[in-house]
């Protein structure tokens, strides 16, 4: 609300920010947070059994993920830091104040991780014989940090869906010790690992010969370590469903697909369910007859797993709304305790991006289009992703769209869809929006990332 | 200027100013540090790779070179992530505002170090396979160093931009602010900075005990010398660039404390210089070191509190506008809070129950004589007069009975809720 603009005009801002952040989850929990302790707790063992083809099998899986998790997995997790802070300033500008030593500790492990990985990779080499033991330990502390720095994430991401008693008493450990963590924390843990799992089983048929031994060993073994964790990964998925907030599951079928998808969510979760069959299969395949399929069987898990996850972030972040801080601050911005000032002093008047400061006759369009901007336009645009054009003719079909059914829409919108925030203006206001999307039927708009700024 | 002033967070900081703003500068001073080293390294190892052309002793060099990058640049982001935070924090209003405005450049910082760090990746390790065509090695290189430079560029446009608030409504695109006074003379400060950093820790690199080049007729002080030449030339260039800076300044940012603090960085260079010279002209280099390096580092720490000393003065007076707003509207809130929790406050008639569940689930579809997203409500009810049951079947479980409508979402509703809006509604 006070600050400027951005608008991803055609990408829109919550994809924008889910690609951003999801390509991050997938790559940490698969390349670090189970990586890192399945490697080491293979090299342990061939170190042991004195596998020297599987220590130079696990060398080149770790040189992949080397690459992967500094660049791409490192820049993602800052990408999101940028992504949010351009999107939504407001809410990560509050989040920031509240877990700032959450996240200053998070950053001492961080770089503890990043020396770890490069001491972890960049030694394996040398590091053999006697000095094999040493390698092996520092395996065991890169486990650690990474997977403290997601233990510390979580909390936060926990908070952003249900703070606990953080609202009341604006307490930092009530909002970390929220009823969602523990649970969230476990399912990403084994989640990770059973990742990993299946990550590692891609990438040994990548770098074993087909037909080899090595190849149908590391096969077995790698799908027998996904099929390990599958099992506390599904007890810790029921119970972290349980810890959901009731009123969050009601937005689960549209959060689960998208509005247009809504009514097939039994479809949908059947699909889901199916995919998480086949991944289960393929594993199961592969410990019983790990010489008989042909070499690309062997990504499936690995992809499948993948969707699932990015499905569940998607969910996740969808099933928060109507608010970007759980109980604290809707998805447009604004606070649950400046609503109702809002709603009776007027959204242009308390926001310094605006031209128009008050609804008049002659600016009624143009100050709906500020409204937009202010209260529509961290979710919708115009006409790309989540386009409120064709969410307006899904429901007005056939006709012509009447300011006045819109105005009345979304006057209680937060009743109609319970995932929507209530209007945060007056009703000048809210007038002005609608006669600026009633507009929209006939005159399309374009707005720029710089659309906020007051040209006087 | 009044619409240009944003209300703050309305949240405290997490600690006191003094010390997230000790955190700031140490956190920086270590991120930028590396990140000289890897933009730095990213160009030397280009020059060393042109002069290895020739004279093949200087491809080791440079592979060497190529191995720093690589690790240097994953400290340099690691580093950068705290400062990123601390600054989002001390100065949430202007930093904020100024990324916003530049979003998609902002934004372009993600995928150009991304594609920098694939690129470093793939120069450093096809060293050996790429032997042969060296001028597509070369060309791997030369990418990666053009996107390690131009990345600094966007974060200096933005860590200009949040000092002036007045020509954020000037400011229309990534362009417009690059060209602000004192962005560019600031880019070149810092390539030259780059420069003298990363030559000075190839000095060090390349003349450690026991550190065999294993090169023939190269000899390691031969590759020395190479490097204080460049830490040399830099420095001095630093000093015409740092010139510029301070004659773009605009006149309100320049504080007795800034030229207290630049006149004693003037004092202090000119001896590194001549300990540099000395250094490049000597028949063995290295005795020097140390102290150099001790002299450059105050340095850079005062050039770090100059420029803290820069960014506060700029702010100040937007930062104390800002803070007296945020107050007044806090203010305000709490006022409109105490009237509404004043019995009575709101006044009006009670509504009836079901008319309340009818406005807040029904109303934004359903009017009662006309049509708003689904049908009117004397018409639609019709079939119901007389059987609720029917009524509430159709609500929690709806079908699509009409065509030219969209279908009803199905509704999650309480069943006492459900009982008094059917009454309402059929009554």
């Amino acid at each position: 609300m006070d600050f400027p603009i951005f608008q991803a005009d055609f990408f829109g801002n919550r994809f924008l920010i889910a690609l951003i952040a999801i390509v991050h989850v997938i790559i940490n929990h698969s390349f670090a947070v189970g990586l890192m302790p399945t490697l080491t707790f293979f090299e342990w063992w061939a170190h042991r059994t004195g596998r020297e083809d599987w220590d130079r099998l696990l060398y080149r899986i770790l040189a992949v993920a080397f690459v992967v998790t500094t660049s791409v997995g490192a820049l993602t997790g800052v990408g999101i830091w940028f992504s949010t802070s351009v999107v939504n300033p407001a809410a990560i500008g509050s989040l920031l104040r509240v877990f700032y030593w959450a996240w200053f500790s998070e950053w001492v492990v961080f770089v503890c991780e990043v020396v770890l990985i490069l001491a972890y990779f960049l030694t394996w080499k040398r590091m053999t014989g006697a000095r094999k033991t040493t390698h092996i330990r520092i395996g065991i502390a890169l486990s650690v940090m990474s997977w403290l720095t997601m233990a510390i994430i979580t909390a936060i991401l926990g908070f952003m869906m249900n703070p606990g008693s953080w609202p009341q008493h604006l307490d930092l450990l009530a909002g970390f010790l929220n009823p969602a963590y523990i649970p969230q924390l476990f399912f990403r843990t084994t989640a990770a690992m059973a990742m990993a799992g299946s990550l590692a089983l891609a990438l040994a048929v990548l770098f074993t010969g087909r037909k080899t031994d090595l190849r149908s060993e590391s096969v077995r073994h790698f799908a027998g370590w996904t099929l390990f964790w599958i099992v506390p990964l599904t007890l810790w998925s029921l119970v972290y469903y349980q810890a959901i907030p009731a009123e969050m599951m009601t937005n689960l079928p549209v959060a689960f697909g998208t509005q247009a998808w809504a009514v097939h969510y039994g479809l949908l979760l059947k699909f889901t369910l199916a995919v998480a069959l086949i991944s289960l299969g393929v594993n199961v395949w592969a410990l019983v007859r790990p010489r008989s399929a042909w070499s690309f069987i062997w990504v499936v898990p690995f992809l499948s797993i993948c969707l699932l996850i990015a499905q569940f972030e998607r969910t996740r972040q969808f099933i928060r709304k109507p608010y970007v801080l759980a109980y604290y601050m809707f998805s447009n911005g604004v606070r649950i305790d400046e609503a109702p000032y809002l709603a009776k002093t007027g959204l242009l008047a308390n926001s310094a991006w605006t031209i128009n400061r008050t609804v008049s006759p002659d600016n009624r369009t143009e100050a709906g289009r500020e409204v937009f901007l202010l209260a529509c336009s961290r979710c919708h645009t115009i006409n790309g992703a989540n386009s409120i054009r064709t969410n307006l003719s899904r429901l007005y079909p056939g006709q012509t769209w009447s300011e006045e059914a819109i105005e009345g829409y979304v006057k209680n919108i937060h009743g109609a869809r319970p995932y929507m925030p209530p209007f945060p203006g007056t009703a000048a206001e809210r007038k002005a929006l609608a006669s600026y999307l009633a507009a929209l039927q006939t005159k399309s708009d374009r707005i720029a990332s710089n659309a906020s700024i007051p040209r006087n | 200027m009044d619409s240009l002033v944003p209300k703050d967070v309305l949240l405290p900081l997490p600690a006191p100013v003094w010390l997230l703003t000790a955190l700031l500068l140490i956190s920086f001073l270590l991120h930028i540090l590396f990140v000289n080293l890897m933009v730095g390294g990213s160009i030397l190892v280009l020059w060393t790779e042109i002069r290895g052309l020739r004279k093949k002793e200087w491809d080791r060099v440079s592979h060497r070179i190529a191995e720093t990058v690589t690790v240097n640049k994953s400290l340099a982001v690691v580093l950068g992530v705290a400062p990123l935070l601390t600054i989002s924090v001390l100065y949430t209003a202007q930093f904020y505002s100024s990324s916003t405005l530049l979003g998609h450049a902002w934004l372009m910082v993600i995928p150009l170090v991304i594609l920098a760090f694939l690129f470093a990746y793939a120069h450093k390790y096809s060293w050996t396979r790429l032997e042969g065509s060296k001028g597509f090695h070369l060309t791997l290189g030369g990418v990666a160093c053009v996107l390690f430079l131009s990345v600094p560029l966007i974060f200096l446009t933005n860590i200009n931009l949040m000092l002036y608030p007045e020509h954020w409504k000037s400011v229309h695109s990534f362009w417009n602010a690059l060209w602000l006074p004192n962005v560019l003379p600031r880019y070149f400060h810092f390539l030259m900075a780059t420069l003298a950093l990363t030559g000075l820790f190839f000095v060090y690199y390349f003349g450690r005990k026991g550190e065999d080049l294993n090169s023939g007729n190269l000899k390691s002080t031969d590759v020395v010398r190479s490097f204080y030449g460049i830490a040399l030339g830099a420095t001095s260039a630093q000093v015409l660039a740092g010139l510029l800076v301070f004659l773009t300044l605009p006149a309100h940012v320049v504080s007795l404390s800034l030229i207290l603090l630049l006149g004693l960085v003037l004092a202090l260079v000119p001896v590194a210089l001549l300990w540099l010279w000395r250094e490049v002209t000597a028949e063995v280099p290295g005795r020097r070191f140390a102290r150099i390096v001790l002299l450059l580092t105050s340095v850079v720490v005062l050039m770090v509190l100059a420029r803290h000393e820069i960014r506060e003065t700029a702010v100040a007076p937007h930062r104390a506008l800002v803070m007296a707003k945020t107050a007044e509207y806090q203010r305000r809130l709490v006022e409109a809070h105490d009237y509404l929790l004043i019995p009575g406050g709101l006044g009006g008639a009670p509504a009836s129950p079901g008319s309340l569940v009818f406005d807040r689930r029904c109303a934004s579809c359903h009017a009662f004589d006309r049509r708003l997203v689904g049908p009117p409500m004397n018409e639609a009810l019709t079939p119901y007069r007389g059987n609720p049951r029917d009524l509430m079947n159709w609500i929690v479980r709806p079908g699509r009975r009409r065509p030219e409508y969209p279908p009803m979402p199905p509704q999650e509703i309480p069943q006492d809720e459900l009982q008094q809006l059917v009454e309402f509604v059929l009554q």
